[in-house]
C-alpha cells in the first residue's frame, strides 16, 4: 500500500464528483458567452493600444480580461467541497482508514482544483477560439496555453488553498459572499476609489501584475511599469501562500482532531 | 485478533467523563457490546478505530500498541470499521463509492479492487442496483452499502456500532446472520443497544453504563444472575392486580380475559395474581443487572 497510489485514486474521484456537477458546465458555459460578448468590444476599445502590440502582448490581455469572472466561479464552485465531507458524515469513514489525512487533503486540493478548472478552462478556449477567429491566426492557441498557465493558474492554486481552509471554518454561504466582496476589493477596485486595496500590489491574484511584467499586458489601467522580476515574485508569492496555506491547515486538522 | 485495553479513559472538553478506568480483554470470534444511549459504546468503538485518542489507558490490538502513529496505522489496515452513522457520497454509484473506499484503505490493483467490489456487493445482494447513485438508496441499503465497505480489506478486526439501528425485522436478521457468518474467521466488535442482536450472535460481551464497565463475561454467566429473578404474572387485568415489589415490568401482554406480565425482580406474594418463575432470556438479564447497578448506585450515593 502506497500513500501515493491513495493521493492519486482521491485526486480521481474528487475531480469526478466535482465535474460532474450539471451547475458547474451551465454556469461557466453562461460565463463563456457573457467574455464573449465583451470580448470584440475590449478588442474594439483597446484598438490603438492593440495596433501597436504584438500577438502574444494581445492575448495576455485577452487573458487577464476574461479570466476575472471565472476566477469568482471557481471561487463559489469550491466552497462546498470540504464541509461536504462532514455533512455528508465520511469524515468519520475517511478517519479509520490507512490513508493519511494529509494524503487526503492534497488528494481534495488537486483533484477539486482540476475538477473546476476543467469547465473554467474550457470557456477560456471558447473565447481564445472566438479570438484566433477575429485575428485569423491560429498561432493565438499556443500563446494562450501560455498566458493561461502563467497568468491565471497561480490565481486558481491561491482561491483553491483559502476556499478549503476557510470553509472548515465558516459557513459556505458567508464564505461565498466574502469571497465576492473580497474578489472585488483585491483585484477589480482601482486606485482612483479612494480606498486602500491590494489590486495594485503583488498579492493581486486575478494576474493583471503577471500579465503586465511577463508580456506588457493593458488590461489592468493602474498597473504600470511592472517589471519581470515583479512579475515572477508575484507568481512566487501566488503559489507559495497557497503552500502555506494548507499546510497551516493540515496542523489545524491535526490540532482538532487531537483535541476531540 | 487480540484487544487488550487497561484502565481506558476519555473526557470531552467540559470534563465530560464519557469512559471511565475501561478494562478488557477481547480474545477473537464475535464480541458484543452493550449498554444503554450514552453509557460510551460510540466513544470505546471511535478509539478502537483510531478516530479518537484516549485521555488515558492502555491500548493494544493484535500486539500494536495504540500509543503510536504508527501502531494506529498498523491495526487501520487490518481494521473494517461500520459507524453508528455512516455517510456516504450522494453522487457517486455503489460500485464507485466501494472503489473509493477500497483505494482509501490501500487496494492499490485495479483489477483486484474491481473483483473484490463485485464480490461484496454480490454478498450483500446490492449487484442489481451498483450503478444506481447512492442517494437513491434505502437506509437499509445503505447499510448493506456500509458492511460492504467494512469488508473490503478482508479485515481481521470488524467494528460495527449499532449496525442494526433503522433497519426493518427482515433486514435485521439478514444483517445479523451476516455478521455471524463472518465471526468465525475474525474479531467483530458489535456495540448496540439492542439486547437481542447480541443474544442472537454473540458468546461474550460487556455491557457499559455511564462510562463504566459494569459485566464482562458470557451470555451464559449474564443469564445465570437473573436467575431466580424472572417471573411470569397472570393477573385478571384489573388495577389492584398488578404485580407489586420491588420490580421491572419488562413485558405486559394483554389476553382475551387475563394479563400477562413478565417482571425482574423481588415479587411480592399476592392473592390477586399467579405468579410463575421462568427461565431469564439475555434481555431480562440485562435488565436484571442495570437494576441492580441503579440500586448500588443509589446506596453509594445515599451512602
Amino acid at each position: 500500500m502506497s500513500q501515493r497510489a491513495i493521493l492519486w485514486g482521491v485526486i480521481r474521484y474528487e475531480f469526478k464528483m466535482q465535474a460532474r456537477r450539471r451547475s458547474l458546465w451551465i454556469v461557466f458555459a453562461g460565463i463563456a458567452l457573457i467574455m464573449a460578448g465583451i470580448l470584440p468590444g475590449n478588442l474594439f476599445n483597446s484598438g490603438e493600444h492593440l495596433g501597436r502590440m504584438t500577438l502574444l502582448q494581445q492575448v495576455a490581455s485577452v487573458t487577464v480580461d476574461i479570466d476575472w469572472l471565472p476566477l469568482i466561479g471557481i471561487g463559489i464552485f469550491l466552497a462546498d467541497r470540504f464541509p461536504r465531507e462532514r455533512n455528508n458524515r465520511v469524515d468519520e469513514l475517511f478517519e479509520s482508514m490507512p490513508g493519511t489525512l494529509n494524503t487526503r487533503l492534497a488528494g481534495k486540493y488537486l483533484g477539486c482544483l482540476l475538477g473546476t478548472l476543467l469547465p473554467a478552462f474550457l470557456a477560456y478556449a471558447f473565447d481564445i477560439g472566438l479570438l484566433a477567429f477575429i485575428k485569423h491566426t491560429l498561432l493565438v492557441l499556443p500563446l494562450s496555453l501560455v498566458t493561461y498557465t502563467t497568468i491565471v493558474l497561480p490565481g486558481v492554486c491561491f482561491i483553491t488553498a483559502f476556499t478549503l481552509a476557510c470553509t472548515a471554518l465558516m459557513w459556505v454561504p458567508l464564505y461565498q459572499f466574502l469571497f465576492i466582496g473580497y474578489w472585488f476589493w483585491g483585484n477589480l477596485l482601482g486606485p482612483r476609489i479612494g480606498l486602500p486595496t491590494l489590486s495594485t500590489t503583488i498579492l493581486t491574484p486575478s494576474g493583471g501584475f503577471i500579465g503586465a511584467g511577463f508580456f506588457g499586458s493593458v488590461s489592468v489601467t493602474w498597473i504600470k511599469g511592472v517589471t519581470p522580476l515583479e512579475s515572477l515574485a508575484s507568481l512566487l508569492i501566488l503559489l507559495l501562500i497557497p503552500l502555506c496555506v494548507m499546510i497551516l491547515f493540515y496542523c489545524y486538522l491535526r490540532w482538532q482532531q487531537a483535541r476531540q | 485478533m487480540k484487544i487488550e485495553i487497561e484502565h481506558l479513559n476519555k473526557i470531552y472538553r467540559g470534563d465530560v467523563h464519557a469512559l471511565e478506568n475501561v478494562n478488557l480483554s477481547i480474545s477473537g470470534g464475535m464480541y458484543g457490546l452493550l449498554g444503554p444511549n450514552g453509557a460510551g459504546k460510540t466513544t470505546l468503538m471511535r478509539i478502537l478505530a483510531g478516530i479518537l485518542r484516549p485521555s488515558g489507558g492502555k491500548l493494544s490490538i493484535g500486539g500494536y500498541d495504540y500509543e503510536t502513529e504508527r501502531g494506529r496505522v498498523e491495526v487501520k489496515r487490518l481494521l473494517g470499521y461500520l459507524p453508528q452513522e455512516m455517510g456516504v457520497y450522494p453522487d457517486l454509484n455503489a460500485r464507485e463509492f466501494l472503489d473509493y473506499v477500497a483505494i482509501l484503505k490501500g487496494l492499490d490493483d485495479r483489477r483486484a479492487r474491481r473483483r473484490r467490489v463485485d464480490e461484496l456487493l454480490e454478498v450483500v445482494s446490492l449487484t442489481t442496483v451498483a450503478r444506481r447513485k447512492l442517494k437513491t438508496f434505502s437506509g437499509g441499503m445503505k447499510r448493506r452499502v456500509g458492511i460492504a465497505q467494512a469488508l473490503l480489506n478482508d479485515p481481521r478486526l470488524l467494528i460495527v456500532d449499532e449496525p442494526t439501528a433503522g433497519l426493518d425485522p427482515e433486514e435485521r436478521i439478514r444483517f445479523r446472520n451476516l455478521l455471524s457468518d463472518l465471526g468465525g474467521e475474525r474479531t467483530i466488535l458489535l456495540s448496540t443497544h439492542i439486547v437481542e442482536d447480541i443474544a442472537q450472535t454473540c458468546r461474550n460481551l460487556a455491557i457499559l453504563k455511564n462510562g463504566r464497565m459494569v459485566f464482562q463475561g458470557t451470555t451464559i454467566d449474564l443469564i445465570g444472575q437473573a436467575r431466580g429473578k424472572v417471573w411470569v404474572v397472570t393477573t385478571n387485568g384489573s388495577r389492584s392486580s398488578r404485580p407489586a415489589g420491588n420490580i421491572t415490568v419488562v413485558s405486559t401482554m394483554h389476553m382475551d380475559t387475563s394479563v400477562q406480565y413478565r417482571v425482574v425482580g423481588e415479587l411480592a406474594s399476592s392473592d390477586e395474581y399467579e405468579a410463575m418463575l421462568t427461565e431469564p432470556s439475555l434481555e431480562d438479564s440485562y435488565v436484571w443487572l442495570m437494576r441492580e447497578q441503579r440500586v448500588h448506585h443509589s446506596g453509594a450515593t445515599h451512602a
